[in-house]
């Protein structure tokens, strides 16, 4: 998060992603730099959402490198990830609270548990979402539950945060 | 390398339940087909068990028995189940819910309570002579329940709007129901039937309560010679027709969901 | 409005007649009525050569329960081994249900098929089956003995770990179902989610697909505990007439001594155990159990 201004975040080397019958993605070069929000527009089904699930992990590429943080990420799992994405349809875990929902990164990281509480804390503060804590997320408004998703990403400061279609629950707060 | 272990202990597991479930009726099934008249060791492959089987009148009858339960218990427990799984889902009533938890009541009470029960009533209260008919109202009791939740389940995939369209074009009710309702229901109906169809052909523990002197249905019979170890070659024979009627069925549905597929 | 509203209320009913009429008259006096019977006779005195006399009491249950019977023995035996039964096919079932869901590819329906497909066959060929393989004389005890691999045949039958393992045989298919279907309801998302976020694949199954399923879990533990609690042929036909369950006496005092009245009060005993240990299950895994099982 403290990176030089130039520092190169996230960078795409002739991605290629085929599926059956279909080329998602074609040959991509991108480079995102530290602090930089960056956007990918096109019609539906153009292979945004492909792009930003093989940066994540949660596909692989056919062709081409993943870069983040100037590491060659390819063969690297998600969990190890140093990004974390925001969810078209937010997969907010239903069976947790928002506050273990948002705890549940920090959990893994063996964060200590009085650090945990007070970060969480601090996210919901700045969502001001904090009389939600114990609340669980069908509980919630759409824009709410888009705040939620949010913070569960950014509360891991990950390096980068790719956000799918952050306008879809937008219309409603 | 640690995933790859979860995975290979998840496949080995789950293989050793495959067996598990497998292996006794297959080893029976292959063991029919064995010279051998009393056991367990192979001697040499022959059908003759199968040839007796068809020359023992008692097991003949005994299939047709079994047969014609089935039959009926399958046309009047579909009918009443799916007709009641229609009801349940289109309309609210008060008591709908009440109704729902009691169709479930004939199958989760254990079948040996429900059949005493059922055996109880018969003869003390209501005189409904053993045999065909008291089988026959029993094995309804316990199926319908059956084709209610196979066809809950299926209505909610079924679009409706086309019963509705049809009510709006002017059809009247009965029309609506065998020109659009029905074939709207039809594989709800098929799988009901699939279901109970076998279920009662098979269901010993209902029949055994119910069927009094006489009415010895395959099961049953089956269940004597086991008790008086009786021609046990003779069994291994039967039980395979027992294990060949659901794979036929199994067929019979994979043909109908490929001709379904094929249709739209 | 109003009368459009009656008349809507006035075709529901016309409706109602034809579709859930016949089942509603159907469970009353097929279910309701028989059950209620044997409620009621279970509250009638007996007379010295098992029949019922006019009188009510509660004789039935005090001999029952406080009068020395094997009754509440076997009813505990039941309960044991129906809850050994359900935790085994749990530890076979949820791995089966789970590699289906996860490696079954295109593959799935047929592999859960594969697990159905016996249970629809009779279930007295089934334990039959089992009984020829693992008994004494068996084929598996044969085999075994004659590859050279055990020196004196192993002999399970008659014991409760034949009954046992007979019940898991028997039941082990209707555990798979509901924790399948519950696997399969899990959004894909919730899955990539937890691994975005850091959950290795054990964790993310003990905090993401373990709680989720809990539903298809206690539906499974439902389905297979009841039948299983109520079981009269496998300790019958594997049991060998040595480990009785709560059924068997049932079976015995209705239909080969004909102490109707005794057993109708079994039966209540019986039943009331079922509903409690039900209502038990429903309550530590929610709502979604019971929605699982229907």
């Amino acid at each position: 998060m403290q990176g030089e201004q130039d520092n190169i975040c996230i960078e795409l080397r002739n991605l290629v992603k085929m599926f059956p019958g279909v080329t998602a993605v074609n040959h991509v070069n991108l480079k995102v730099k530290d602090r930089e929000v960056f956007s990918l527009l096109g019609p539906s089904g153009c292979g945004k959402t492909t792009i930003l699930r093989i940066i994540a992990g949660l596909e692989t590429a056919d062709e081409g490198e993943v870069l983040i943080g100037g590491q060659v990420v390819n063969e690297v799992p998600p969990y190890r990830r140093d990004c974390n994405l925001v969810f078209q349809n937010l997969a907010l875990f239903p069976h947790m609270t928002i506050g273990q929902n948002i705890a549940y990164g920090l959990e893994r990281k063996r964060v200590a548990k009085n650090e945990i509480k007070k970060r969480v804390n601090e996210m919901l503060e700045f969502m001001s979402l904090e009389a939600m804590k114990d609340r669980y997320p069908v509980q919630l408004s759409g824009g709410q539950q888009q705040r939620i998703a949010l913070a569960r990403s950014l509360v891991l400061k990950p390096s980068c945060c790719c956000w799918m279609n952050p306008w879809r629950h937008w219309t409603e707060n | 390398m640690k995933i790859l272990n979860a995975r290979r202990i998840n496949t080995i597991v789950s293989m050793i339940g495959y067996l598990f479930v497998w292996a006794p009726i297959v080893v029976l099934a292959i063991f029919s087909f064995n010279a051998s008249a009393y056991g367990v060791k192979w001697e040499s492959l022959t059908i003759k068990w199968y040839v007796d089987l068809f020359h023992t009148p008692e097991i003949m009858q005994a299939v047709l028995r079994s047969l014609l339960i089935a039959s009926i218990t399958t046309i009047f427990a579909t009918a009443i189940g799916t007709l009641a799984g229609y009801g349940l889902y289109k309309y609210k009533f008060a008591g709908r819910r009440f109704l729902r938890m009691s169709v479930l009541l004939p199958i989760t009470v254990p079948y040996v309570i429900m059949a005493g029960a059922l055996l109880v009533y018969f003869t003390r209260i209501v005189h409904i002579p053993l045999g065909y008919p008291a089988i026959i109202i029993a094995h309804i009791s316990f199926s319908a329940p059956l084709a209610v939740f196979v066809t809950l389940g299926r209505m909610q995939r079924i679009n409706w709007s086309l019963e509705e369209a049809s009510v709006d074009l002017g059809a009247n009710t009965l029309t609506t129901w065998r020109k659009v309702t029905i074939p709207l229901l039809l594989p709800a109906i098929f799988a009901s039937a699939v279901l109970i169809f076998p279920w009662s052909f098979n269901d010993f523990t209902v029949t055994y309560f119910v069927a009094g002197v006489g009415t010895t249905t395959l099961p049953l019979y089956l269940f004597s010679m086991l008790e008086y170890s009786l021609k046990p070659v003779l069994i291994n024979a039967i039980s395979l027709i027992f294990i060949i009627m659901p794979i036929l069925l199994i067929m019979l549905i994979y043909l109908s969901k490929a001709r379904t597929k094929h249709g739209s | 409005m109003v009368a459009a509203k009656n008349d809507m209320k006035r075709k529901t009913h016309l409706h109602l007649l034809p579709t859930v009429g016949p089942i509603t008259i159907w469970i009353f006096f097929f279910v309701f009525a028989p059950v209620a019977v044997i409620v009621a006779i279970s509250f009638f005195a007996t007379g010295s050569g098992g029949e019922i006399l006019p009188r009510l009491s509660l004789e039935n249950y005090r001999l029952l329960l406080f009068g020395g019977s094997e009754y509440p023995r076997a009813v505990i035996r039941s309960i044991l081994y129906a809850l050994v039964t359900n935790l085994i096919c749990l530890g076979i079932g949820y791995p089966m249900a789970f590699w289906i869901s996860k490696y079954g590819g295109k593959f799935k329906a047929l592999l859960l098929f594969l697990v159905i497909v016996p249970s629809w066959s009779c279930y007295i060929v089934r334990i039959y089956a089992l009984k020829q393989l693992v008994g004494y004389p068996g084929i598996l005890n044969d085999f075994l003995l004659n590859l050279g691999l055990i020196s004196s045949p192993i002999n399970i039958l008659y014991t409760p770990a034949a009954v046992v393992l007979g019940l898991i045989y028997i039941w082990l298919p209707f555990m798979v179902l509901p924790i399948y279907a519950s696997l399969e309801g899990i959004n894909p998302s919730l899955l990539e989610a937890s691994l975005d976020l850091g959950a290795t694949p054990q964790w993310q199954f003990l905090t993401i697909t373990l709680p989720l399923t809990k539903g298809g879990i206690f539906g499974g533990a439902i389905l297979t505990f009841i039948p299983a609690l109520g079981d009269w042929l496998v300790p019958l036909l594997i049991g060998g007439n040595r480990v009785w369950m709560a059924g068997n006496l049932i079976e015995h005092y209705l239909v080969v001594r004909g102490k109707i009245a005794m057993a109708s009060s079994m039966a209540v005993i019986l039943t009331a155990t079922v509903v409690l240990l039900i209502y038990v299950f429903i309550k530590l895994g929610g709502e979604e159990s019971m929605e699982r099982i229907v």
